[in-house]
């Protein structure tokens, strides 16, 4: 990759796509939809579709040792949505060095296999090209 | 959910192998991420 651009900011997200439950839990008991309470906590914001086959929210039922766990459910087939909660961040603190971002996350009755099924975390960083 | 700065060894779980254009340009983009925190908040997902 060329060394000439300047990152931006990160993107952290929790996303699901394809019929899932996801949340950020190791708790042996089934996360349940009956659980998700619909909105995003306090500074992160929803990313991706925006879509009512998907339930993005918070759920204090199954966690894994906080009191609440990012969750999302949905019955979205398509490839071409998906849905999370995800924050984003200036990338000055993180200038020229490697980041790791972690987080439990447990997903029930994902439908497929392909690329097109997928729950999970990950980072994303922006940056402003060189011109 | 953490995010952690880590040493710069070892393999990395990057999966792309070189950049994607998000079809944003440049200075939309820094002025953006000009009004966002330097930090993460709230990564214990506390609701409002």
């Amino acid at each position: 990759m060329p060394r000439s651009t300047r990152q931006t900011g990160v993107i952290l997200c929790l996303v699901a796509t394809a019929g899932s439950i996801a949340c950020s839990s190791d708790k042996s008991t089934s996360p349940s939809i009956l659980d998700i309470v619909p909105g995003t906590p306090a500074s992160w914001g929803l990313v991706g579709t925006n879509s009512p086959t998907y339930v993005v929210g918070t759920d204090r039922a199954t966690v894994h040792s906080g009191g609440t766990a990012l969750a999302i459910a949905g019955t979205d087939t398509s490839r071409l949505r998906f849905s999370g909660v995800g924050q984003f961040v200036k990338a000055d603190n993180y200038l020229g060095k490697r980041v790791r971002l972690s987080a439990w996350v447990r997903h029930q009755e994902v439908v497929g296999s392909d690329h097109a099924s997928r729950r999970g975390s990950h980072r994303r960083v922006d940056h402003e090209p060189a011109d | 959910m953490h995010l952690d700065v880590v040493p710069t060894v070892g393999l990395t779980t990057n999966l792309l192998t070189e950049f994607t254009d998000s079809g944003v340009d440049g200075a939309t983009e820094t002025a953006f991420y000009s009004t966002r925190s330097k930090i993460p908040a709230n990564l214990d997902f506390e609701s409002r």
